[in-house]
């Protein structure tokens, strides 16, 4: 099994994005002498994904989209999984690499994973999963990247989200979930069964659930019975060994409920004495038996990771796993979530993904034929960037952040400490500083939908002009210093859309420059690069994910 | 005056009255206690009686009753429905009634070094009247008509000096006039604005208000109620008074808890110098004894219920209260009522 | 633990193949966007448009006292001291808070007898701004957001739905739910300028107009021949409107407005917004939400509300009567609507707190049958005894009013979602 190694624990106590980039830094490697024989490796992992797809797109009569193409493959994977678009350095040179495709992909793949912008992208994208709208708490933030480069299993993280221990300043924390939620147990027991077991069962609150037969009052309350002795809030969180949940059932008799899991399985529990002196947990009954069924806690994390990168889960929506709403694609989450369940690796799960044929299929559709409906993976579509993916990728393009490749000086300094990739972590968090201002202003990706004041706000608000201006090192200003029109346009593309450029939109975009010349009294030849570089990352082919 | 211990404040006795108890006097001869407030009746406590009961006595106003008085055997009453009333306390007789403002009646305070008696209303004036005839003496106006938001305000407190040569009115926005019954005129304004809180960001709206007025016998100007609220849909802030020397409008000290609570009701004890002040709010019902030495209280007693007016009764000594749910007594004994 | 009549089983069954989808063999695929097709048409929309109609939203944010407005129970342990005034509606009387709109009673419809059960200020916000309780699968849109959808001119430069939420607590955003975020309001909150409608320092109109052009037409290139490319076209749509909004700057600029007008709505900061509501409706803007909060007083309720109750009074009435000269009240429909109402136990910080369990609310204008008074409560206004009317009855109401059927539906995936809860109805006492 793969394995992080930390930084030979030596600890920093700087304060600033250097400290913080050096806190997790570690030299991660493959090292396949660890592997348990039993756990299959990604690549054989995405070829039975694979396989099983077009098992599926056979018997459905599905013909997929053709692959997509290599400079688009290569902003699709970076964004999924640092965030950002490449830099021209990083895709021209993907370009001009010529091993054999397959094998440059799963080079870059490799180095993106074990790099250390992945672990700080995907700490973000799993706070947003698992923090709903208390997302955001860099603490914690930073505990699920730390969880991530040290390779913790999801059942780990799992298990100390929900009970600890939560005594070291790493842990501490993770006990984040719990705090927010602990004076709320109608918001616990539905976001922890939301979150970790894919399942909203809300609405069997009042009632039986009205439409999923899964889903009674009993599995509600029993639900909430892991939780009703949970105490406390910030700093003291807590359980008492007594007390229990009732509520009026639908004939109007009150019941009281039984610790049940949502697969119905009842924990056995000692008499109040008893729980009091053997300091029986009812939370860790739920670590426990979630653990131990498996199932429920395995499929809602691979149905998000996949929802993740095609857009939309294997079960949909991803928390309404049940038994009337069955996977999209027969028997392949259920599957793959066994596999994942082997050593609940994230990454490996990640690597599984991205790794298939099907991630990396293109977006262009010819619409002469019906396009499939998107349930059946046949074609990627577009989506919305998220807006931490719109905002980083927006200060990539304007050029106003640098993730230049470290210097030779640097990198020897990293190989002696053992800390490598400290230069680009600190490079990401300070981009990552530059773009929270942006991010409440986006349209956020779920619903792919758009509102007029994400346009208003790009269009009008001063920081974002201000933010593609010609300041030295922009992209704006780079542009206006070059002479010849024509150039002008294919530096901007390549830089704002990472690929080279097409003739023909080199023809549009430079009439459009000499139009904009003459049409201004003095031509502002700065004004113009400005407006050139508003237009092309406000443009969907910036926008979206494609 | 009997020394007692603070400290050892207990809840001795409740009677309980329906409704809200927010006004009350004390017939100190009897030993009866007299409560009124939002049923319109007035309720009376014979407290040395072995246990004490809530009788419901007369029901002379139309709404809440604001504010009770003794006068010689005679209860004057202050109520809601704009009426200032006096009823022979011992047959229960109503002796007369007069709409005394136009608007809700808040206060009243008997001034018997000039056998008058003076009252606030929601018509933002302050009233003198004759104790004996009830013929109206005089009107004061000075306070301001609207908050500074252009909103409603009210009258909240007053308090009348023991030689009877001034009185003090306090309303919502935290000013208090002081005003020369002599001669009429306002002698000073003083802003304690802190009493008020209005937030424009959160809530729009306003809560607090100068609940509670005393004049101390050295002349100095007690105000009660509540110090800046985090959240003005309730009383979320802290108890608080302030003692003033009004004819310098400078504050002189205050006493301040941060139980949340408003303090409805003051009363000062000059021979311990013992400041005591009764309400109620976020935090729960609250009573509090103050030095005057340091902001923060000797000892802060835990009543059940919100205390709306109390008086002390220096014989025993002891305190009667009333508020909600009805009358409580308590002792500094330190022992609890024996329940059967 | 509380019955809700409004959510049976069995009504869910109609919908139930629907909802679980995948079922359905053979259908022409929709356009599926996360599940949700694009939002179909409501019939009759068009003729709404030709009509014009308009709507207000008032929203009294954190539950105002219905005993001290709309129902009083003088005299009674839980009516309080506020004694009451007769009407314009005989036999009608309302608290004595309320003089202006007491002689304007005639033009209003009270629903006395609401019973929406929950009490917890976010879920109850939701409740009745929506019309339907939460569902897990299914966010359903405010109700705002549809009327500005349905009645919203098409080309119009102005905003659909403008919404003002000035003060903190409390505050909601109406949420799009299952439409298209293109119908989310024009939010004010910190200011009652819209942000972000000027044009930037530097640059020309022309400027603007020149590079929004190179995008547009860069976007609608690149989404030719691609999956998912209708997006797109939501995409550019946004930026369409961007322009019109940024013309219409000045309708928010209260300064136009003459002193005597801000005079008599008067300068309180509901008094101010009103007048902005004015203004918004009398230019065209369809949907306009005007939330005053914040009610929820739990301590110190009377004096509460005489400070909060005769503002709102003073206000409602001169906007009342200003629509009314201006010709605009029969085209624009007016409701005033809390999130619950008050307890009528007196607490003992002298307040009342949360209750939903029977409560008031008001319309008047658009479709309304004024001076009606419907549904009734018991003397002490604990329980509803008459016309007991439900959150999606209220939303029945709305659509009905204004001339929408609350029975037709959107197309959500393979769902249809009717625009009212479907055993919802409307109040066809308080409909002209």
């Amino acid at each position: 099994m793969r394995r992080q190694r930390v930084a030979g624990g030596i600890h920093y106590f700087w304060t600033g994005t250097i400290a913080a980039a050096l806190w997790w830094c570690g030299s991660p490697s493959w090292a396949s002498a660890d592997d348990p024989p039993a756990v299959a490796r990604p690549e054989s992992l995405a070829a039975e994904i694979d396989r099983r797809l077009e098992a599926h797109w056979q018997a459905q009569g599905i013909a997929p989209a053709a692959p997509a193409d290599d400079a688009t493959i290569y902003r699709r994977l970076m964004l999924d999984l640092t965030g950002r678009i490449p830099t021209r350095v990083e895709w021209e040179a993907w370009l001009a690499d010529k091993t054999p495709a397959d094998e440059r992909y799963r080079q870059a793949l490799r180095q993106i994973l074990d790099g250390p912008e992945f672990p700080l992208y995907w700490g973000a994208v799993l706070d947003e999963i698992v923090q709903g709208t208390a997302a955001g708490s860099p603490d914690f933030i930073d505990y699920l990247r730390r969880s991530l480069r040290e390779g913790k299993r999801w059942d780990a993280v799992f298990r100390e989200l929900l009970i600890g221990p939560w005594k070291t300043d790493e842990s501490k924390p993770a006990a984040r979930f719990l705090e927010v939620r602990a004076k709320d147990l109608d918001r616990l027991t539905t976001d922890t069964t939301r979150v970790f077991f894919g399942v909203d069962v809300s609405c069997a609150r009042c009632h039986d659930h009205p439409l999923v037969d899964d889903w009674k009052q009993d599995h509600y309350y029993g639900m909430a019975s892991f939780f009703n002795r949970t105490t406390g809030g910030k700093g003291n969180l807590g359980e008492k060994f007594e007390g229990d949940v009732t509520f009026k059932g639908a004939g109007g008799a009150q019941k009281t409920a039984a610790l049940m899991f949502l697969t119905g399985r009842v924990i056995d529990e000692p008499p109040p004495e008893e729980a009091q002196r053997s300091k029986f947990s009812r939370r860790e009954q739920l670590v426990a038996v979630a653990l131990a069924e498996q199932s429920l806690l395995s499929r809602s994390l691979v149905n998000r990771l996949w929802q993740q990168f095609f857009g939309r889960g294997l079960v949909h929506p991803v928390d309404q796993m049940h038994s009337g709403n069955p996977s999209s694609v027969p028997g392949l989450l259920e599957w793959l979530a066994g596999e994942f369940a082997a050593d609940y690796d994230v990454q490996r799960l990640v690597a599984a993904i991205v790794s298939t044929k099907a991630y990396r299929l293109n977006s262009r559709w010819d619409s002469g034929s019906p396009l499939p409906d998107e349930r059946h993976f046949a074609a990627m579509r577009l989506r919305l960037l998220s807006p931490r993916q719109y905002a980083l990728s927006l200060l990539v393009a304007s050029g106003r952040t640098d993730f230049a490749p470290v210097e030779a000086r640097q990198a020897r300094a990293e190989q002696l400490l053992g800390a490598k990739g400290v230069h680009r972590a600190a490079q990401y968090l300070a981009a990552e500083e530059l773009a929270a201002p942006l991010l409440a202003q986006l349209d956020p990706a779920q619903d792919g939908q758009s509102s007029v004041a994400e346009a208003l706000y790009l269009s009008n608000n001063s920081a974002v002009q201000a933010l593609l201006g010609r300041e030295p090192g922009t992209l704006a200003a780079r542009l206006a210093e070059t002479a010849d029109a024509r150039q002008i346009a294919e530096s901007a593309i390549g830089q704002v859309y990472c690929r080279p450029p097409a003739a023909d939109e080199v023809e549009r975009l430079t009439n459009w420059l000499k139009q904009q010349e003459q049409s201004s009294q003095p031509a502002d030849k700065h004004r113009i690069c400005e407006q050139l570089v508003w237009a092309l990352v406000t443009a969907a082919e910036f926008r979206f994910q494609h | 005056m009997t020394a007692f211990d603070p400290q050892r404040a207990t809840l001795q006795h409740k009677a309980e009255t329906p409704g809200i108890l927010f006004a009350s006097c004390y017939d100190a001869a009897s030993g009866n206690y007299y409560g009124a407030g939002t049923d319109g009746a007035v309720y009376r406590l014979a407290t040395r009686a072995e246990k004490p009961a809530a009788e419901k006595r007369w029901r002379h106003h139309d709404n809440y009753v604001s504010a009770l008085g003794w006068l010689d055997g005679t209860v004057v009453s202050t109520g809601y429905d704009r009426q200032l009333v006096w009823t022979r306390a011992e047959s229960g007789e109503k002796l007369r009634s007069s709409e005394a403002h136009d608007g809700w009646v808040r206060d009243l305070a008997l001034i018997p070094a000039r056998g008058q008696i003076a009252t606030v209303g929601d018509d933002l004036l302050v009233k003198l009247w004759d104790a004996g005839s009830g013929e109206p003496v005089k009107t004061f106006d000075g306070h301001a008509k609207q908050t500074p938001e252009g909103f409603a305000t009210a009258i909240y407190a007053l308090a009348a000096s023991a030689d009877g040569k001034l009185l003090a009115s306090g309303d919502r926005i935290g000013e208090v006039c002081i005003w020369e019954l002599d001669s009429g005129r306002l002698a000073a304004r003083l802003k304690a604005p802190e009493f008020y809180t209005f937030d424009p960001q959160k809530r729009s709206r306003s809560i607090g208000g100068i609940r509670a007025l005393l004049f101390l016998p050295d002349g100095r100007l007690a105000i009660g109620g509540l110090g800046p609220v985090s959240n003005v849909d309730g009383f979320v802030g802290p108890a608080r008074f302030e003692i003033w020397d009004w004819q310098n409008a400078k504050m002189l000290h205050r006493g301040q808890d941060k139980h949340h609570a408003i303090l409805d009701h003051l009363e000062y004890l000059p021979e311990l110098s013992l400041m005591i002040g009764g309400g109620g709010g976020d935090a729960g019902p609250f009573l509090g004894f103050w030095n005057l030495r340091s902001e923060a209280p000797l000892h802060k007693a835990k009543p059940k219920s919100h205390i709306h007016h109390f008086v002390f009764d220096a014989a025993s000594p002891r305190i009667l209260a009333a508020g909600h749910a009805g009358f409580q007594i308590w002792t500094f004994t330190g022992e609890e009522e024996k329940k059967p | 633990m509380r019955r809700h009549s409004t959510c049976q089983p069995a009504e869910h069954a109609l919908h139930r193949r629907t909802f679980l989808g995948g079922l359905f063999g053979g259908a022409a695929a929709t356009l599926t966007l996360g599940g949700v097709s694009l939002a179909g048409e409501v019939p009759a929309a068009s003729d709404l448009r030709r009509q014009q109609k308009r709507a207000l939203f008032i929203w009294l944010a954190g539950g105002a006292s219905q005993f001290e407005m709309w129902d009083p129970k003088p005299g009674r342990e839980t009516g309080g001291p506020f004694r009451t005034i007769p009407t314009a509606v005989s036999g009608y009387r309302v608290c004595e808070l309320m003089p202006h709109l007491a002689a304007r009673m005639n033009q209003l419809a009270v629903v006395r007898s609401l019973n929406t059960q929950i009490s917890e200020h976010g879920q109850a916000a939701d409740l009745m701004s929506t019309g339907w309780p939460k569902e897990p699968a299914l966010e359903h849109p405010e109700l705002g957001v549809v009327l500005a959808k349905e009645l919203a001119l098409e080309g119009s430069l102005l905003p659909d739905y403008v919404s003002l939420f000035a003060t903190t607590e409390g505050r909601r955003r109406p949420a799009t739910g299952f439409l298209s975020r293109r119908h989310s309001p024009l939010l004010l909150e910190e200011s009652l300028q819209p942000r972000n409608i000027d044009l930037p320092a530097g640059l020309t109109a022309e400027q603007h107009a020149g590079r929004e052009e190179l995008r547009a037409s860069l976007s609608s290139r690149f989404a030719e021949q691609r999956a998912g490319g209708e997006l797109v076209q939501g995409y550019n749509e946004a930026y369409a409107r961007v322009r019109g909004l940024m013309r219409s700057d000045e309708l928010f600029d209260l300064a136009r407005e003459p002193a005597a007008a801000k005079d008599r709505y008067g300068r309180t900061p509901f008094g101010q917004h009103c007048l902005l509501a004015r203004r918004l409706l009398e230019a065209g803007v369809p949907m306009v939400k005007v939330a005053r909060g914040f009610w929820d007083s739990h301590h110190d309720n009377f004096e509460s509300h005489r400070e909060l109750v005769p503002d709102f009074d003073r206000v409602l009435s001169v906007l009342l009567d200003d629509l009314h000269e201006r010709g605009l009240l029969d085209s624009t429909l007016v409701i005033v609507l809390s999130e619950f109402g008050r307890t009528p136990k007196i607490n003992e910080d002298v307040g009342r707190d949360h209750y939903a369990d029977a409560w008031s609310c008001a319309f008047a204008g658009c479709g309304i049958r004024g001076g009606t008074v419907y549904g009734q409560t018991d003397e002490e206004g604990v329980k509803v005894v008459e016309g007991e009317a439900t959150a999606g009855d209220v939303a029945a109401t709305i659509f009905r009013a204004v001339g929408i059927d609350p029975a037709r539906h959107y197309q959500v995936g393979p769902r249809p979602v009717p625009l009212a809860k479907e055993d919802a109805k409307p109040i066809k006492a308080i409909l002209a």
